[in-house]
């Protein structure tokens, strides 16, 4: 079926690793060129907005802009002729009108979720926020990325909520199919993770085909081949996109106040998604 | 034709309208172009493009920006507004000058570049390139050392009576971003933003403005890609028509006759003849516009 596959995380959850592993799995020759990812590119993208509503975005207010997406997602749902992968920051979130920005007409989703710490240290490199202030954005319910008003923005304003607001956002939207699959699992247990994720989109490739993706979208080959010719998705000043990518790194990182501070704010779904035991023991 | 209240020329047109366009440059003649309120049809019989607000046939285009106007163009003749809210004129201005002029202007068969444009040396020179790429802000540096401005954001290239690609003059006026105005060191307190509650303010260029055509000879592509070096390349003669074609304004608006057809090929294929294009890439973070323009100018030499 021809349809829109959402690839949905909050930011630094591993979104970029599951579009390369699609990526190659998609290429007839395995091949990863992460300055040409075989997805579709991201919701938040202005120039399709541009180019299909007919109207310069940068004339328009945010919530203008807000207001005709669930219309933009539905023409392209309407217009495809296959199935699109196309990444997602955004939120599920709702306008005035009680309409979902994202329309559930022919959607599914793959939520990638990932420990908050781990994503906050994550975060705070790559947009060069200190931690303090990454802690308090992550709990902040009317989070927004490409908000800024006094310049260009290549991308639309994405409305993140807090990073529990996001996984909820999107766990119990209702309204769009969704297969949830955590970071750490895609490392620990990659085959059976990312074969759960292939199933769930309705991909039929043999066993070998998915290991062969793994194996390529491995993250000593991603951070290899952005030290060699660079990646285009990396924010300028920051140095590298493909940082540590570990599980746990936060450790190195985080202090025990910083710590508690995040897990206070995110118990419950920090709980609901196994970072935190039933004793409220870090898992990870 | 109505008795116009207001006379305007752009893009070489003579335009009549019902109420005032302070962004253009005022003129005496018969418009040839008229632009007045009236009531807008909500669709389009037989549609040959449809994107999510806008319509078009080879002759008519109707855009719908909710909760500020409807506008219908048809037979590159008329434009007719329907605001949801007369009051409020400045807005209805600012979806004007984009999509519907560049609407009217793919109906009069001109071919409409999507870039700005300056004059070095009698030579008309386009910065062509994705909204955000610069060209603004490009052009806005060399009116700052008193080059002169053809156009922003749309541009119309026409064939002289030699044949010979000439861009024609729009309106004296660029539209900039805040951190733009800031970065040119232009006082932010003098300008009028382009509507409420928008951090983007009309930058007044008439002092610099070129109201005659000037025959074109260079396009520059501005392409902003994170992290990258400054490079200038030249497109291969055998490319440079592909880029023609997608740095051509919404290129969807374009449904054309027959002879509509012929006539754009025949300006497309006449201004790849007489034209060099360049690609730039650049971090636009790391390469500022008098930065830029230091070297085009070199360049241009």
């Amino acid at each position: 079926m021809k349809e829109i596959i959402w690839l949905a995380s909050y930011p630094k959850s591993g979104n970029t690793w599951f579009r390369a592993f699609l990526s190659s799995l998609l290429s007839e020759d395995d091949i990863i060129d992460i300055n040409n990812l075989k997805t579709e590119g991201i919701a938040s993208n202005r120039k399709a907005f541009d180019e299909l509503t007919g109207i310069d975005s940068e004339d328009m207010s945010m919530d203008e802009i807000d207001a005709l997406r669930p219309e933009l997602y539905e023409f392209i749902a309407k217009t495809l002729n296959k199935t699109a992968f196309i990444k997602i920051h955004d939120a599920y979130t709702f306008l005035n009108d009680g309409s979902p920005l994202i329309p559930p007409y022919k959607a599914r989703a793959i939520y990638i979720v990932r420990n908050p710490l781990d994503v906050l240290v994550s975060f705070s490199y790559h947009y060069m926020f200190n931690l303090d202030n990454t802690i308090s954005n992550m709990a902040r319910e009317d989070f927004c990325l490409r908000s800024g008003q006094t310049e260009f923005e290549p991308q639309l304003r994405q409305k993140l909520l807090s990073w529990s607001g996001h996984v909820q956002s999107w766990i119990n939207n209702g309204k769009i199919p969704i297969h949830v699959i955590r970071y750490e699992d895609m490392k620990n247990n990659s085959f059976e993770t990312f074969k759960k994720a292939v199933e769930f989109i309705g991909l039929l490739y043999v066993d070998e085909k998915i290991k062969r993706a793994i194996e390529l979208s491995g993250f000593d080959q991603l951070k290899a081949q952005e030290e060699k010719e660079g990646f285009k998705e990396k924010p300028t000043n920051m140095n590298a996109f493909f940082r540590e990518g570990k599980i746990g790194g936060w450790r190195e990182y985080l202090s025990k106040e910083q710590v508690s501070c995040l897990i206070n704010k995110h118990q419950k779904v920090m709980k609901d998604m196994r970072y935190l035991d039933e004793n409220n023991n870090l898992v990870y | 034709m109505t008795n116009n209240k207001y006379v305007y020329k752009v893009y070489g047109l003579i335009i009549g309208a019902d109420f005032p366009i302070p962004e253009f440059i005022e003129f005496e003649g018969r418009p040839e172009v008229i632009i007045k309120y009236g009531k807008v049809k909500s669709f389009l019989e037989n549609p040959e493009e449809k994107g999510i607000r806008f319509e078009a046939t080879k002759d008519e285009f109707l855009l719908t920006v909710e909760g500020i106007a409807k506008y219908y163009v048809s037979n590159g003749r008329e434009i007719i507004i329907e605001p949801y809210d007369k009051t409020n004129l400045d807005v209805l201005r600012v979806f004007l000058h984009g999509s519907v002029f560049g609407a009217l202007l793919h109906q009069k068969q001109y071919l409409v570049l999507h870039g700005s444009s300056i004059v070095v040396n009698g030579s008309g020179i386009v910065f062509a390139g994705d909204s955000g790429s610069g060209k603004s802000t490009l052009a806005a540096a060399f009116y700052r050392k008193r080059y002169k401005i053809l156009t922003d954001d749309l541009c119309v290239v026409k064939l002289n009576n030699a044949g010979i690609p000439e861009v024609v003059p729009g309106f004296p006026k660029l539209k900039l971003w805040k951190d733009s105005i800031k970065l040119l060191g232009e006082n932010i307190n003098l300008l009028e933003p382009i509507r409420n509650n928008l951090q983007k303010y009309w930058l007044d260029i008439e002092s610099e403005f070129s109201k005659e055509s000037v025959p074109m000879s260079k396009m520059y592509i501005m392409h902003n890609q994170n992290n990258s070096e400054l490079r200038i390349e030249q497109i291969p003669s055998t490319q440079k028509l592909k880029e023609l074609i997608n740095n051509t304004y919404r290129w969807r608006y374009i449904k054309k006759t027959q002879e509509g057809k012929s006539l754009y090929f025949e300006q497309i294929l006449a201004t790849d003849n007489a034209i060099d294009i360049y690609k730039i890439t650049r971090d636009i973070k790391l390469c500022n516009p008098d930065q830029m323009l230091t070297i085009l100018e070199k360049e241009m030499k």
